[in-house]
């Protein structure tokens, strides 16, 4: 039950954990005091392909100090990934990309550890090193992967309504998916006019402020502990377990809230070493990376090269689309065959078209193996989906705004995958992003442009949280999750539901988070998930206490529960308030009322007669970004001015959380968009340290970040809202590559949109 | 072949204290900090002097506790932001900093702090370009920066309209 007014939903209560971060009182995992703890060190390949012709460890292990040397023959066989069982921690065979560890030590202190490391000596029969996707695919190309066939496929669907066609076997194409709907030939045929544009996006990095680190435990055959900065603690936890052949109730990893994640922490990483390492020498061993190990183990996004052809008629209607993606995944799969496919059907943008034909390939190469990064490559699929409508309506003579006005879906049309969803509020985001950029107006100075872009997202089904909830005997409160806060916030907003749900105040609610020896399952902070999911758990909990309080009420009171409020930790009639009893009363002798609740997003959609079979996780979000930037025409530097950014969230369950995400997505997206680009030598990142990957600082955002919220309670998160995380960050990169257009008429398809390339164009044109 | 490292003993003044600690020559500022005095406020985003997640007071000055020797620290007295709050009262920045919203993961805000706090020590009354030069030596992955600025300017805007304890307290 919705309550009519709220306490605590909505407004601007800082996160709990905000006295501990400002006064440094957290404890990260490279902070925590652990006793005894050895220090961990990995040996990375110098070379990004390679057969491993041998691994000489003797003079390290001889060194003192040293408590454990490891290489593969330490580890388990088997092979670990979340979508394609394709990776090994500590390969024997052959290194795949450069920086993979090859082996791993435990010593004493760091020093000793980085001193047996350089001990190591690893011989390499060098083989052909694929670098760009294109070169993975010609034909006779070395294979990454020669088992391929052999591997175990977990899961490589996610959310996507259409079967995989690929892999094809013999090539380093690990995943495909078509769409075709309607006659995409015969609709270019019909078109007035039709435009081929081609578009790339680099690798860019996660660059959290901390670097991974990860902590363990372990005894032989007795039990593993794991202090680990993942986005993803239960399912390390089951995943660490299968990869170890024992049983999860021997395994306990405390998740330890990480200094940023952004994707780059999801999964397994750095545990397994910990693990092993730990078991060889006898005590805790602790590893925490450099910012150039975290480099090349990490990568980044998922970079490709965009190919869209549309073609529209007179009117200015898109009839006919042709999408072709390459996706270059890097050494491993991870999360990358949902995500390519997930950003390839988010590519098509929420407009209407007839004829689609839509070809996604994912393939690998010796690059660091892509990882998830917020928008689960939405973003990258939005840079050339939006540049390109800009083209079209350009092509036209039509402005930007208007165009997507006119093509954009309305509530119940069918996407061209035969979804149909009511819920779409694209052309109010469109309007309110324009706005705040003044559309209407003349653009203010010359070398200045406005640039809009839209953006559609889904939060992905088939995942769960579960959630405990008690609530003591004094009134206070405790909530048992299992996600972990990764700078989002949602620590104070499950204290948030839980204290409207259960008339309890904020800071008598605690929540535990991320420990698997109490919390509940949960997929994980990722994908703007845990608000509506650990979230929607929360509230079933604590909805379900509260009918038991309010139960026990009645018989207390002699009156029916339907007459009752429970409010300030008292219930009362709700006629005459004067006449209650206090919670602590309450339960006095009755003990704690302990609830749990799970929560899976399975909510079918609508779906046509031709896609039958299809269904997904309702979670629609839509928005639109727009941006005012300035042009140095003498140097090509882009400065952006202004970046507005417009999503339909739904009910705000704390502002203040929702304006930082906002803020913080639009800096990311400001970087990716100007300045961030991993270069590689081949397949060696070459600016792996900030000196050289450059990022936005506080001169390099915009002065003016405009957050507009979009509130209709309608999402399937908990009073209406939606999961909010990654939204502002798709559609801001192609709103300034379309604003540079804008103010300039330079045209740059590759990202970033760096001042040098700026410049080139400008010069070309003189 | 083993190196053998000299030991020496170091008396620095953290916050207050004077602490006693050995260590090797090559020892960083950091490390001592993190290691044998268990200050973990300070942390480490990089190697190069570059994230500023490290960022203390030395004299009242910001300065990258991993770009400074442990030995060459004697000859100042050194705050870091475990020595910000005096007596349980969290600094005006620190507060700022909890009510305008100005964090996500919390891993760069002690150095953002300490900047700022040197910065309002030594311009009380900053504008907001001069805030955003100063903050500009950090990174901040998380926030996009505009609410740290924010709480800066408001601590200096009560600096101007006379608030009772001012911005230079360090």
């Amino acid at each position: 039950m919705v309550p009519p007014q709220f306490d605590v939903i909505g407004t601007r209560l800082p996160r709990l954990d905000a006295v501990d971060k400002v006064t440094g009182a957290i404890r990260y995992v490279g902070d925590l005091q652990i006793p005894g703890v050895f220090a961990g060190k990995l040996v990375h390949s110098t070379t990004a392909h390679a057969r491993i012709v041998s691994l000489n460890i003797r003079a390290a292990q001889l060194l003192p100090g040293v408590r454990a040397v490891i290489t593969g023959r330490d580890m388990p066989t088997g092979r670990y990934g979340q979508t394609i069982k394709d990776a090994t921690f500590l390969p024997t065979d052959k290194v795949r990309y450069y920086g993979e560890p090859v082996a791993a030590v435990a010593a004493v202190d760091e020093a000793t550890a980085e001193q047996a490391v350089s001990l190591i000596e690893v011989e390499y029969e060098q083989l052909p090193v694929l670098g760009q996707a294109e070169d993975a695919l010609r034909p006779g190309a070395p294979l990454v992967h020669e088992d391929f066939d052999s591997y175990e496929v977990v899961a490589t669907t996610g959310a996507s309504p259409l079967p995989a066609v690929g892999p094809s076997h013999g090539t380093n194409v690990l995943y495909q998916i078509e769409l075709h709907e309607g006659d995409v030939a015969d609709g270019f045929n019909r078109s007035h006019r039709v435009l081929e544009e081609t578009y790339s996006v680099p690798m860019v990095a996660h660059a959290a402020m901390e670097p991974h680190a990860c902590a363990a435990e372990a005894a032989p055959g007795g039990t593993i502990t794991v202090w680990s900065c993942t986005q993803t603690v239960s399912r390390v936890h089951s995943w660490l377990a299968e990869y170890f052949g024992v049983p999860e109730s021997n395994v306990r990893v405390i998740g330890v809230k990480p200094g940023g994640a952004f994707g780059g922490k999801i999964g397994v990483i750095l545990e397994p070493y910990c693990v092993a390492l730990s078991l060889k020498a006898g005590g805790p061993v602790r590893i925490v990376l450099t910012r150039v190990e975290t480099s090349y183990m990490i990568g980044g996004w998922l970079p490709a090269t965009f190919k869209f052809k549309t073609g529209v008629a007179q009117d200015g209607q898109m009839v006919a689309r042709q999408i072709d993606v390459l996706w270059n995944a890097g050494a491993h799969a991870n999360m990358s065959p949902i995500a390519s496919a997930n950003a390839a059907l988010l590519s098509l943008g929420p407009y209407r078209t007839r004829h689609v034909a839509l070809n996604s390939r994912l393939v690998y190469t010796n690059l660091p193996g892509a990882r998830p990064y917020r928008g689960l490559a939405a973003t990258q699929a939005n840079w050339a989906a939006e540049r390109h409508v800009d083209s079209v309506a350009s092509m036209l003579g039509i402005d930007p705004l208007e165009f997507r006005l006119r093509n954009c879906l309305e509530p119940g049309d069918p996407t061209p995958w035969g979804e149909v969803n009511t819920d779409i509020r694209i052309k109010e985001c469109l309007r309110e992003a324009a706005a705040a950029v003044e559309w209407d107006k003349p653009v203010p100075g010359t070398a200045v442009g406005r640039g809009i872009a839209a953006m559609w997202k889904f939060t992905l089904p088939g995942f769960i949280a579960q959630v405990e909830v008690r609530l003591l005997e004094d009134g206070s409160v405790d909530v048992y999750s299992g996600t972990i806060d990764i700078g989002t916030g949602i620590e104070v907003v499950i204290a948030q539901i839980a204290s409207e749900t259960l008339g309890v105040p904020v800071d008598r609610v605690r929540v535990h988070m991320g420990d698997t020896a109490f919390s509940l399952l949960d997929s994980g902070a990722a994908a703007s998930r845990s608000a509506v999911y650990a979230g929607n758990a929360t509230l079933q909990a604590a909805s379900q206490i509260r009918d038991k309080v309010l139960q026990l009420a009645s018989q207390e009171l002699g009156v029916s529960s339907v007459e009752l409020e429970l409010t300030q930790q008292r219930v009362q009639l709700r006629t005459s308030p004067a006449v209650g009893v206090t919670l602590s009363q309450l339960l006095a002798g009755e003990g704690e009322l302990v609830s749990r609740s799970e929560f899976r997003g399975e909510v079918h959609t609508h779906l046509t007669p031709q896609s039958p079979t299809g269904w997904r996780f309702a979670d629609w979000k839509f928005g639109a970004a727009a941006a005012l930037v300035s042009v140095d025409v003498e140097t090509g530097k882009v400065l952006v001015n202004r970046v507005a950014v417009a999503n339909d969230i739904g009910r705000i369950l704390n502002r203040l959380n929702v304006e930082t995400q906002a803020h913080g997505c639009v800096a990311m997206a400001v970087g990716a968009a100007i300045y961030e680009h991993e270069i590689f030598d081949e397949a060696q990142i070459i600016n792996p340290d900030f000196m050289e990957y450059v990022m936005p600082t506080a001169l390099e955002v915009p002065s003016e970040i405009v957050p507009i919220f979009l509130e209709p309670a309608t999402g399937h998160g908990p009073f209406g809202s939606k999961g909010y995380g990654e939204l502002p960050i798709i559609a801001v990169g192609a709103a300034i590559g379309n604003a540079v257009a804008n103010a300039v008429g330079v045209q740059i398809r590759d990202l970033p949109i760096t001042a040098e390339k700026v410049l080139r164009e400008l010069d070309k044109r003189e | 072949m083993q190196f053998r490292t000299p030991r020496i003993s170091l008396t620095l003044l953290v916050n207050s204290q004077l602490r006693r600690v050995e260590t090797t020559p090559s020892a960083l500022l950091l490390d001592v900090l993190r290691g044998e005095l268990t200050l973990t406020g300070a942390r480490r985003g990089c190697e190069t002097g570059y994230c500023g997640a490290c960022t203390i007071l030395l004299d009242g000055k910001p300065a990258r506790a991993c770009l400074q020797l442990a030995v060459r620290a004697q000859s100042y007295s050194i705050t870091t932001i475990e020595g910000l709050a005096t007596n349980g009262e969290l600094h005006q920045i620190q507060r700022a900093f909890i009510n305008k919203g100005a964090m996500e993961c919390g891993y760069c805000i002690p150095g953002m702090i300490m900047l700022s706090v040197g910065l309002l020590s030594d311009n009380p009354t900053p504008t907001e370009s001069e805030v955003r030069r100063v903050l500009a030596s950090n990174l901040c992955r998380c926030t996009g920066y505009l609410k740290m600025v924010d709480a800066i300017m408001s601590v200096a805007s009560a600096t101007r309209d006379g608030g009772v304890d001012g911005a230079a307290t360090i």
